[in-house]
């Protein structure tokens, strides 16, 4: 008895739920790094210093006090999403945010972030908001000039 | 849905900015303060105050003199670092402190500038004074 084989190929289909699972994690993993960079880091050019001596910052856990660029006294110091006047009482008010916050995660790294043509005037009162936080250390943000992307 | 997958990731790869990496120097507050009341038996060392001024807009445009008859003219952050270091150990102790002067319209990059001159001279107890108008903007 004779058989007949089909000559037609088989019917084949590409699974595409793995990639689609990959560009899922994908979209998630940058709308988490928009956000965070967001609330995190304000847009400003911290200094740039040649051979510099400074320390590469890692993943650790850190408080970044922003010194929002600008003249203007509302909203001068930013902490995540909390914003504090260039005022007696907004230093004040920082360096409570600053007290609560390193009392919910002790040891955590404080980082001043300024914008390099920001005046001495505007980022004194920040440095000292972490001081009368009892903090030890300050890490200062700068821009190596040789540094990569 | 794949498609509207993949515009999703295309609009949030071109949103997400890749910055420029970033440093920073540690500089310790409290124990800088706390040293200096270690001993009352020490003789007290005078700290050197390195004044830094602004005189425009640009990343070479400051001035740096300093209080010590042990520190000649200084023209550059490279001046500062070479001349520092140069007598560290001899005439400059190692453990010398320094005060960063500046005044209240010095820019923060030419601040940052100083202090790194400083750090390349390997010392560790510079201190930063508030703002200060003596001696010019």
């Amino acid at each position: 008895m004779k058989t007949v084989r089909s000559l037609e190929p088989a019917h084949v289909s590409a699974n595409l739920t793995p990639m689609i699972d990959v560009v899922f994690l994908l979209v998630i993993f940058f709308m988490l790094v928009a956000q965070i960079s967001r609330t995190q880091i304000a847009d400003l050019d911290p200094p740039e210093i040649a051979s510099a001596v400074s320390a590469f910052i890692g993943d650790e856990t850190r408080l970044v006090v922003n010194v929002v660029p600008g003249d203007s006294k509302a909203g001068a110091y930013r902490l995540g999403a909390l914003k504090f006047d260039a005022t007696e009482r907004g230093a004040s008010d920082l360096s409570s945010a600053l007290v609560r916050a390193y009392a919910r995660s002790p040891g955590v790294q404080v980082h001043v972030r300024a914008d390099r043509s920001e005046s001495y005037a505007r980022v004194h009162p920040a440095l000292d908001a972490v001081r009368a936080a009892g903090i030890e250390t300050v890490r200062l943000v700068i821009r190596p000039m040789d540094a990569p992307l | 849905m794949i498609d509207v997958v993949f515009l999703l990731l295309i609009y949030f790869l071109l949103i997400t900015e890749f910055s420029p990496r970033e440093e920073a120097y540690a500089v310790a507050i409290a124990e800088q303060q706390a040293a200096q009341r270690a001993d009352p038996f020490d003789l007290p060392m005078r700290p050197i105050r390195v004044r830094v001024r602004s005189f425009g807009d640009g990343a070479g445009e400051y001035a740096i003199t300093t209080d010590s008859p042990l520190i000649g003219a200084l023209s550059s952050y490279e001046a500062l670092s070479d001349q520092t270091a140069s007598r560290r150990g001899g005439a400059l102790a190692g453990d010398q402190s320094f005060i960063i002067d500046s005044s209240p319209s010095t820019r923060w990059e030419h601040v940052m500038g100083t202090f790194n001159a400083l750090k390349r001279a390997e010392f560790d107890k510079i201190r930063f004074a508030p703002p200060s108008s003596a001696g010019g903007s």
